[in-house]
């Protein structure tokens, strides 16, 4: 593995899969560092999935490359890959044990029994499962099979570590938990990893570099605050959670929620139709004419109330539609 | 763009793709020898054979209307029987908790796995014990058909029922409703169509009944099905006997038809599957009632059962195993010992059950992948369920005789196979279903070749499917009689249930105590095959 040091982890170079006459990725371009954590971040047909599925070998390549670690993977067998790919809903061996479950890729690979339990062992601790080993999968807990899957895909070192919406069926709770523990594993391994998901705050959470999807294509890629602050589309910025897209003189302007303050002397008169507790402040919703501002501010006010706001010139930016 | 890679994936999916095609050549072919010709056959015999004029003929015959009017009466009071007796044990079961429920459920369930021959010989144990002189009457028929089909009534029904929430008829008695008030208005609605469903089926297996009515009817009680028998085996008019077997066919296609019509409208009713606690017996009413039905489940279902022990140990006027003894005496009666024809049933069961899974999972691998060819292999692999499998013996005398396949060894085992088949696809198809491609995928993302995958996830998870599919065609063929009296050759294809049959159709107590005893080996092969085979299966839904 020590040759591949220099080479990226992955490189993805004009890949399209087609599904009939659907093009699901169309022609799309990517590379993963080693040691980078990636989030594909897109809303549910972008082809976010399609592209895991493609670089593991689940769906054919109808053009483009697939390297990993500069080797030439495209039409490559799945099974000769070398990758590990935790999937959606687990997917775990109904008929092993937790402890086969993990040891299934080190057993294709030959290794022995006794590295074999070492391994599962080591991994059983890594996930916080250590007695777990001789239970049955079908046991386990929505989050427990979720950290099953993950030391799977991990126990036989894979040169990347994809990862496709892998915490889409928890709730919200043990989602935000398991967010920052899986971003302190794959920190502590140090394993590159190519994280698939709809939610924006899991890719900011999860990421160094977000890469945003849709209709089968990249449509913008950076990181976190980068994508935040200086989204390339109307798409890009909705998507991410923007409320304030507006529609100005056949310009679109995005005026983020921190751009808007309440002041009396300021120069945007809206009335308030709603107001919700966010995390400590009040997120209130009005209109101003027929266009939909939303801000935040300490205080609530009372609903059919007329406020003022002061608009940041400087924060506001213009966006291709 | 070409590398070696691709082209070698590309190879790759071609193989795969000429195994599923080999696949299906190889289950299509056999159903097409085994199932599609032999019907043809029988068509082609009645409109060919003779002329249309002579088939109208045969049709308008007084003899013909008879038996087809009695084939339906039959049929007809035997299924208002089954509903009369299985609507209260359905009831009790589906709503009351009791100690030893579960005994009762499966007590239930242990005739309609038994062969016909041996639910005949039970019966017809029952009526001589209790002194009735039952045989060659419609009540014994009807008796035999109740104590049979009573198993799809009370599962069926029972099953549904136990899902329905009582909250409606609970409303309902606020509301001043009298218990059989709420029954006629409340329940009845609810239950109504799988109740239908379940009466349809219980009809067509009654219409088609062959062992039954043969050991337990007489010249007067002769339905399409014993008939065919009649004119192909004794009279050798094959035309007659073609022209009732295809009336026979018309008609189950129908009743199939308007079955598979029902089952539609209910899966779209079937609401709720969640099972709701039974009633405690905490009222001398209730414990009447569950105590009467009770009596009831002995009265039809444990009698029959204990009266056959009791014959095949009755020895004069004492009791002995001397009928179990004799068994490996040769009779003049039979072409071999009873003991040797038990070892020929046992070695066809095997044989068939081999042929049964050798079709059935190339099948069940077609059928499971959902295609359109999967979707065709599905329906003509029950075929064999609902056409009788004397229609089915009949096809193979009329259309194997040209290349004299009906002398060869192999037609008993391939026609077994044949009745055996819908039992292994219900047993292999949902467990190859059940399995998730996508646990198939982390297999290979995990370093599984194509061979591994089969071997370390396919296999595993198929195993008990394809395990409870072999013990059901052992089943199956070792009580197998319909096909078996049409095509069975010499002493060397001489089969258990048919020297049952030859055995109960003699006067005389001591053959018939070694009917009896023939019959308690079969069926206690066969139920304990079935309770295994019950407690072996993991959750997924059974055939029934």
């Amino acid at each position: 593995m020590t040759s591949r040091d220099s080479k990226p982890s992955l490189t993805i170079e004009g890949l399209s899969v087609r599904y009939g006459d659907l093009l699901a990725l169309d022609h799309v371009d990517l590379e993963v560092e080693r040691g980078e954590v990636v989030a594909i971040l897109g809303p549910s047909g972008s082809g976010k999935s399609t592209l895991l599925r493609a670089v593991a070998g689940l769906e054919p390549a109808a053009t483009g490359r697939i390297l990993a670690g500069g080797i030439d993977m495209t039409g490559m067998p799945t099974h000769e890959r070398g990758l590990g790919l935790m999937f959606q809903d687990h997917a775990l061996f109904p008929h092993e044990s937790v402890a086969g479950n993990i040891g299934f890729g080190l057993r294709m690979a030959g290794v022995d029994a006794a590295e074999q339990r070492a391994r599962i062992h080591e991994l059983l601790g890594m996930v916080g499962l250590a007695d777990y080993g001789s239970r049955s999968v079908s046991q386990l807990s929505g989050g427990e099979a979720q950290r099953v899957a993950l030391a799977r895909s991990l126990a036989p070192s894979p040169s990347l570590l994809m990862l496709d919406e892998p915490l889409g069926s928890l709730d919200r709770v043990l989602r935000e938990q398991l967010t920052a523990d899986l971003r302190l594993l794959l920190g502590s391994v140090g394993v590159s990893a190519l994280h698939v998901t709809h939610d924006q705050a899991e890719a900011f959470a999860v990421a160094d570099r977000v890469v945003i999807m849709r209709d089968g294509r990249v449509v913008q890629s950076g990181q976190p605050q980068e994508l935040w602050h200086r989204p390339s589309s109307r798409f890009v910025a909705e998507f991410l959670g923007h409320p304030n897209v507006w529609d100005l003189n056949d310009e679109v302007v995005l005026a983020p929620m921190t751009a808007l303050s309440v002041d009396h002397d300021g120069d945007l008169e809206v009335v308030v139709v709603d107001a919700v507790f966010v995390d400590g402040r009040f997120r209130i919703t009005a209109m101003a004419d027929d266009r939909r501002v939303v801000f935040e501010d300490r205080e609530r006010p009372s609903t059919g109330e007329t406020i003022r706001l002061h608009v940041n010139g400087r924060e506001l930016r213009t966006l291709a539609n | 763009m070409t590398n070696a890679w691709r082209d070698r994936s590309l190879e790759r999916a071609a193989t795969a793709r000429w195994i599923d095609l080999a696949a299906a050549a190889i289950a299509m072919g056999f159903l097409l020898a085994m199932v599609v010709w032999p019907l043809v056959a029988i068509g082609q015999r009645s409109l060919a054979g003779v002329g249309f004029g002579d088939v109208v003929d045969i049709v308008r015959r007084p003899a013909t209307w008879r038996v087809l009017r009695f084939t339906v009466w039959q049929a007809l009071l035997s299924t208002v029987a089954t509903v009369v007796v299985g609507l209260p044990i359905a009831h009790v079961l589906a709503r009351y908790r009791f100690r030893g429920r579960n005994t009762v459920r499966v007590l239930t369930v242990v005739p309609f796995v038994l062969p016909t021959v041996v639910v005949a010989a039970a019966l017809s144990a029952v009526f001589d014990t209790l002194g009735i002189d039952g045989d060659h009457t419609l009540l014994a028929i009807v008796a035999a058909h109740v104590f049979f089909n009573l198993a799809v009534v009370v599962r069926v029904v029972g099953g549904h029922w136990a899902t329905l929430d009582r909250s409606s008829e609970e409303a309902a008695a606020v509301l001043g409703a009298r218990p059989a008030a709420v029954f006629r208005h409340v329940t009845l609605p609810r239950i109504a169509p799988v109740l239908a469903g379940a009466s349809l089926v219980v009809f067509l297996f009654c219409f088609t009944s062959y062992g039954i009515i043969l050991i337990l009817g007489g010249p007067a009680t002769a339905t399409i099905e014993t008939e065919i028998r009649r004119y192909a085996i004794f009279r050798q008019e094959f035309d007659v006997a073609a022209v009732l077997a295809s009336i026979q066919l018309v008609a189950v296609v129908l009743l199939s038809l308007g079955s598979a019509r029902l089952q539609r409208r209910l899966s779209v009713s079937s609401s709720s599957r969640r099972v709701s606690a039974g009633l405690p017996l905490d009222s001398w009413r209730r414990r009447c009632y569950v105590g009467a039905v009770l009596m009831l489940v002995v009265g039809v279902v444990v009698s029959p059962m204990v009266g056959l022990v009791n014959q095949s140990l009755t020895v004069g006027d004492h009791y002995g195993f001397d009928h179990y003894r004799a068994l490996n005496q040769p009779l003049p009666l039979l072409p071999v010992s009873p003991a040797r024809a038990l070892w020929h049933s046992v070695r066809l069961a095997f044989g068939a059950a081999l042929v049964a899974a050798a079709v059935g999972i190339p099948a069940a691998r077609v059928i499971a992948s959902g295609n359109r060819v999967g979707r065709l292999l599905e329906a003509a692999v029950l075929i064999p369920l609902g056409v009788s499998a004397a229609t089915l013996g009949f096809g193979y005398l009329l259309g194997f005789r040209a290349f004299d396949l009906r002398r060869s060894p192999l037609l008993l085992p391939l026609a077994h196979a044949v009745v055996a088949l819908p039992f292994m696809m219900a047993a292999v198809v949902p467990a190859l279903r059940n399995i998730d491609q996508r646990v198939r995928e982390a297999a290979s993302t995990l370093g599984a070749s194509p061979r591994a995958v089969a071997q370390f996830v396919d296999w595993p998870l198929a195993r008990t499917g394809l395990m409870t599919g072999l013990g059901f065609s052992v089943a199956v063929s070792l009580g197998e009689f319909g096909a078996t009296s049409f095509v069975s050759r010499g002493a060397g294809s001489f089969t258990a249930p048919l020297a049952i049959f030859r055995l109960l159709s003699q006067p005389g107590d001591a053959l018939r105590g070694q009917a009896m005893a023939i019959s308690v080996i079969i069926g206690l092969a066969v139920g304990a095959t079935a309770a295994f085979l019950e407690r072996s299966r993991q959750g997924g839904t059974g055939f029934l």
